[in-house]
C-alpha cells in the first residue's frame, strides 16, 4: 500500500516536473485508423524485345490478380495512371503516383537472353520515395505463373510484414456425375484455381488429400482394392504407395511438420485409435488407446503437440495432446460438436468444423480452445485448411439439393474476403501446399 | 534504524495525499455555498429552454421527436403536484400550454415506461422540495444567464465575420494551449489516412511512434520514426506510420499556435482497432 502510494507520488512529482521544465514536442496518440485495401499502382511490365507476345502483360495480370484476391490491396485502374515507367533505371515521378492515389508503385521489365527470361522489378513506395525491393528472377518460359506468384508473394511480404501464399497449389477430390453415383479423384491446382490436373482416373473412391510439406507428395484415403487404406501419391513420378500394413481400416492421414511421419486413425472395434509412423523405418507407434473414437489428427508446426477430435465426453470434441500421447486435455466447450481441427502453420489457432444446430460452420480458436470465432456458417462447410502464412483459410461448402455439389471457398481469418475458387467442376477437401519455391 | 525516517516519510506522503485528495484548506469557502441548487434548477428551466427552441426552429417536427430532445420526464411531475409554487413558475414561460394534449398523454405513458409508479410520489417529492427552495428572481436570473449564453452563439453571418477576423484577432501569445478540440481535430485528420498493416503476426501489438516537424503553412518539413526497426513486421508498421504522416499532409491545425504544433510526436497504437 505504502509502496504503491509513493510511486503515485514519485509519478505525480514527475508529471509535474515534466510539464513544468520540459518543452517537450506535441505528443498525439492515435488509435484509430482507416483499414482498407492498400491503393498499389502495378505498372505493365515492360517487354520490350517481344512485346507482340503479351507474356508482360500476363505476368502484370496474375500480380494484379493476386494482390487484389487477398483482399488487402487495391490494384489501381490502369487507365487512372498519369504517368507511364519505361524504364527501372531511374525514379519515377513519385508525385504523379501519389496525385492517383497509389500508396506503392510496382514496375518491371522482361529481358529475353539465350532461351531464358529476366524479370528486374521494383516496389517503391510513393510517399517515402524510397524503393521498398529490388532484385531479379531468371526463368523458362513455361514456369511464367511461377514467377508472377513468387513477385507477388515478394510484394505482400514487404508490404504487409507477412510472407505471402501465392506461390502454392491445393490438393482436393474434384468431382463428377450425379449426386448418387458421384466419381472422385485425386487433383490438384495452383491456388488460384489454375492449371487443375487430376491425379487418379476415379475408379476407387478417394478422400481427404494432404500436401507433404515439400509439396512433393500427397498421402490420402483411398478405396482401392475394397479397403480403405492410406496412401502416398508422388507428384513427380505418379506413383502410389500403401502406408503401412495394418489389420484395420486406417484414414484421417496428415504428414508431420518435418515431413518424416505420418500421423493416421485406425479402426479399432467400434472406436479408432490414432498412430503414428515412421516414413523412413516404418515404425509404427500408438498414441492413443481407448475404444472411443479418436480422429483427424494434426500436428502443431513445432510437433510438440496434437489436436485431434474424440467422441469420449459423448460428442466429438476438440483435444489437444503432448506428441507422444500423454496429458490429453480438452479444448472445445462450446455447445454443438466439433471437427476437422487443423493447427494453423502460426502455431497460434487451430481452425475447424462446428456442428450446431443442423448447421456446419467454419471457426478457428486459439490453441488453449479461448477465442472461439466462427468464420463462415451455413449449411454444410467443412473441412478448414490453412494457407503456409496462417491468415487465410480454404474450405468446401456443399449447396443443397438434387443438384447440389461442393466448391472451395477462401477466407480470411477475420471472416471477410470470402471467394469461390473456380474449379473445373464439384470440389471438396482442399489441403493447401506449403510455399512452392 | 530506518524506520523513524521511513515513518515521518510516510506521514509526509499521506499528508499530501490528502492535500491532494480534499485540496488545499480554504479560507473563503462559503462563498461556494448556494452552487448546488443552481444547478438543479437549470436542469428544470432546460425543457422550457429547448421547448422554444424546437417551436421557433420548426414547427413540423413531430411531438414524438420533441420528447426525444427534450427533459420533459424530469420535470413533468412537479407540474402536476398542483399545489406547487413552481407550476405558477413554468406556466408563466408558457412551455406546457404548447404542448397538445395528445403529447402529454404520450408524455405519461413514457414516464411509466421509464420510472415504475411507486417510484413517482418520490420523484414529486423531491423535486416540489428542491423548486420551492427557490425564489422566482433566482430562477429567472437563471434564465437569463442561458439565454445569454444561448445568444452567444452567432447566427450564420456572424461565423463567416468571425473565420475572417480569426487569424488576426487571436494574439500568439506564449502561454496559449491546444485545446482537447484542438487536438482530437489533429488526431482526426491523421486517423483517415492511417492503414495499419493487419496482416502481420503480433499486428495489434505494433505500436509506433514518429516524430515529425511542420512548417507553418501545415506541410511536412521532417518525418522521423523514433521506433527502431527491429524486424521485418515492425518495419512494415514504422512504414504505414510513416505513409499516413506523409498523405495526410498538409495539416489544417491553427496558426496562430504553431510554435505549439511545429514539432508533433504521433504514436500509432492499432490495438484497440485489431483487438489485442
Amino acid at each position: 500500500m505504502i509502496n504503491q502510494i509513493n510511486r503515485l507520488l514519485l509519478l505525480l512529482f514527475l508529471l509535474l516536473f515534466y510539464s513544468t521544465v520540459s518543452k517537450a514536442a506535441l505528443e498525439i496518440d492515435v488509435s484509430e485508423g482507416n483499414l482498407r485495401p492498400m491503393p498499389i499502382a502495378i505498372t505493365e511490365v515492360i517487354d520490350k524485345q517481344n512485346e507482340q507476345l503479351g507474356l508482360g502483360l500476363d505476368i502484370t495480370k496474375v500480380i494484379a490478380s493476386d494482390l487484389a484476391g487477398s483482399g488487402l490491396f487495391y490494384p489501381i485502374n490502369p487507365k487512372a495512371f498519369l504517368d507511364e515507367v519505361n524504364s527501372l533505371d531511374r525514379n519515377p515521378d513519385f508525385n504523379s503516383w501519389r496525385v492517383v492515389n497509389a500508396e506503392a508503385l510496382f514496375s518491371a521489365e522482361l529481358i529475353f537472353d539465350n532461351e531464358r527470361y529476366r524479370i528486374n522489378y521494383k516496389l517503391w513506395d510513393t510517399f517515402s520515395e524510397k524503393s521498398l525491393e529490388a532484385n531479379y528472377l531468371v526463368f523458362s518460359e513455361n514456369k511464367w505463373r511461377n514467377v508472377a506468384h513468387i513477385i507477388a508473394d515478394t510484394i505482400y511480404t514487404r508490404l504487409t510484414g507477412e510472407k505471402g501464399y501465392f506461390d502454392t497449389q491445393i490438393a482436393f477430390i474434384a468431382e463428377s456425375g450425379p449426386k448418387t453415383k458421384r466419381i472422385k479423384r485425386l487433383a490438384i491446382m495452383d491456388q488460384d484455381g489454375q492449371n487443375p490436373i487430376l491425379l487418379t482416373s476415379g475408379r476407387d473412391l478417394v478422400l481427404t488429400p494432404r500436401f507433404s510439406p515439400n509439396g512433393k507428395e500427397l498421402v490420402y484415403l483411398s478405396y482401392r482394392n475394397g479397403q480403405p487404406q492410406v496412401y502416398i501419391y508422388d507428384i513427380q513420378s505418379k506413383q502410389t504407395y500403401v502406408v503401412g500394413t495394418f489389420p484395420g481400416m486406417t484414414f484421417a492421414p496428415r504428414f508431420s511438420p518435418d515431413g518424416r511421419k505420418i500421423i493416421m486413425s485406425l479402426q479399432e472395434g467400434v472406436g479408432s485409435n490414432l498412430f503414428e509412423m515412421d516414413l523412413g523405418n516404418f515404425d509404427r507407434k500408438r498414441l492413443t488407446n481407448t475404444s472411443d473414437i479418436n480422429t483427424a489428427p494434426s500436428y502443431s508446426p513445432d510437433s510438440s503437440n496434437i489436436v485431434f477430435e474424440s467422441d469420449k465426453s459423448g460428442t466429438q470434441q476438440l483435444y489437444v495432446m503432448d506428441a507422444n500421447g500423454d496429458n490429453v486435455r480438452r479444448i472445445s466447450f462450446g455447445t454443438g460438436s466439433y471437427s476437422t481441427p487443423v493447427w494453423s502453420p502460426r502455431g497460434d489457432y487451430i481452425a475447424f468444423t462446428k456442428i450446431s444446430k443442423g448447421r456446419f460452420m467454419i471457426g478457428v480458436m486459439f490453441a488453449d480452445g479461448s477465442g472461439e470465432r466462427i468464420i463462415t456458417d451455413g449449411f454444410h462447410n467443412e473441412g478448414p485448411t490453412w494457407a503456409p502464412n496462417g491468415r487465410v483459410l480454404m474450405f468446401f461448402r456443399e449447396s443443397p439439393g438434387e443438384d447440389g455439389g461442393a466448391m472451395i471457398y477462401s477466407v480470411d481469418i477475420t471472416g471477410y474476403n470470402e471467394r469461390k475458387i473456380e474449379t473445373p467442376g464439384y470440389a471438396s477437401d482442399p489441403s493447401w501446399s506449403a510455399l512452392m519455391n | 534504524m530506518l524506520a523513524k525516517p521511513i515513518s515521518i516519510s510516510v506521514i509526509l506522503h499521506l499528508l499530501f495525499v490528502v492535500i491532494i485528495i480534499t485540496g488545499m484548506p480554504s479560507f473563503d469557502r462559503f462563498e461556494e455555498a448556494p452552487m448546488s441548487i443552481v444547478e438543479i434548477e437549470l436542469i428544470n428551466n432546460l425543457p422550457a429552454i429547448t421547448q422554444e427552441i424546437i417551436e421557433d426552429d420548426s414547427k413540423q417536427e413531430s411531438a414524438s421527436n420533441k420528447k426525444k430532445y427534450s427533459a420533459t420526464p424530469n420535470v413533468k411531475p412537479s407540474m402536476r403536484s398542483e399545489d406547487s409554487k413552481n407550476m405558477n413558475i413554468l406556466e408563466n414561460e408558457e412551455p406546457i400550454e404548447k404542448t397538445t394534449k395528445a403529447e402529454y398523454q404520450e408524455d405519461e405513458n413514457i414516464m411509466e415506461f421509464f420510472s415504475t409508479p411507486e417510484i413517482k410520489p418520490e420523484l414529486n417529492k423531491i423535486n416540489d422540495k428542491l423548486l420551492t427552495n427557490l425564489d422566482y428572481d433566482e430562477n429567472k436570473k437563471e434564465t437569463e444567464k442561458v439565454t445569454a449564453l444561448l445568444d452567444k452563439f452567432p447566427d450564420e453571418k456572424d461565423v463567416g465575420e468571425m473565420i475572417d477576423k480569426k487569424p488576426q484577432e487571436k494574439n500568439l501569445t506564449s502561454d496559449a494551449i491546444i485545446t482537447a478540440g484542438e487536438i482530437s481535430n489533429m488526431r482526426s485528420q491523421i486517423e483517415m489516412c492511417w492503414n495499419p498493416p493487419v496482416g502481420v503476426r503480433g499486428a495489434a501489438s505494433q505500436r509506433v511512434q514518429v516524430m515529425i516537424t511542420l512548417n507553418s503553412d501545415g506541410t511536412i518539413s521532417k518525418v522521423e520514426p523514433v521506433t527502431r526497426n527491429t524486424n521485418g513486421s515492425r518495419e512494415v508498421a514504422i512504414n504505414a506510420a510513416v505513409r499516413a504522416v506523409l498523405s495526410c499532409a498538409p495539416y489544417e491545425f491553427p496558426i496562430e499556435k504553431y510554435e505549439l504544433w511545429k514539432e508533433i510526436k504521433f504514436t500509432f497504437d492499432p490495438r484497440n482497432m485489431l483487438g489485442g
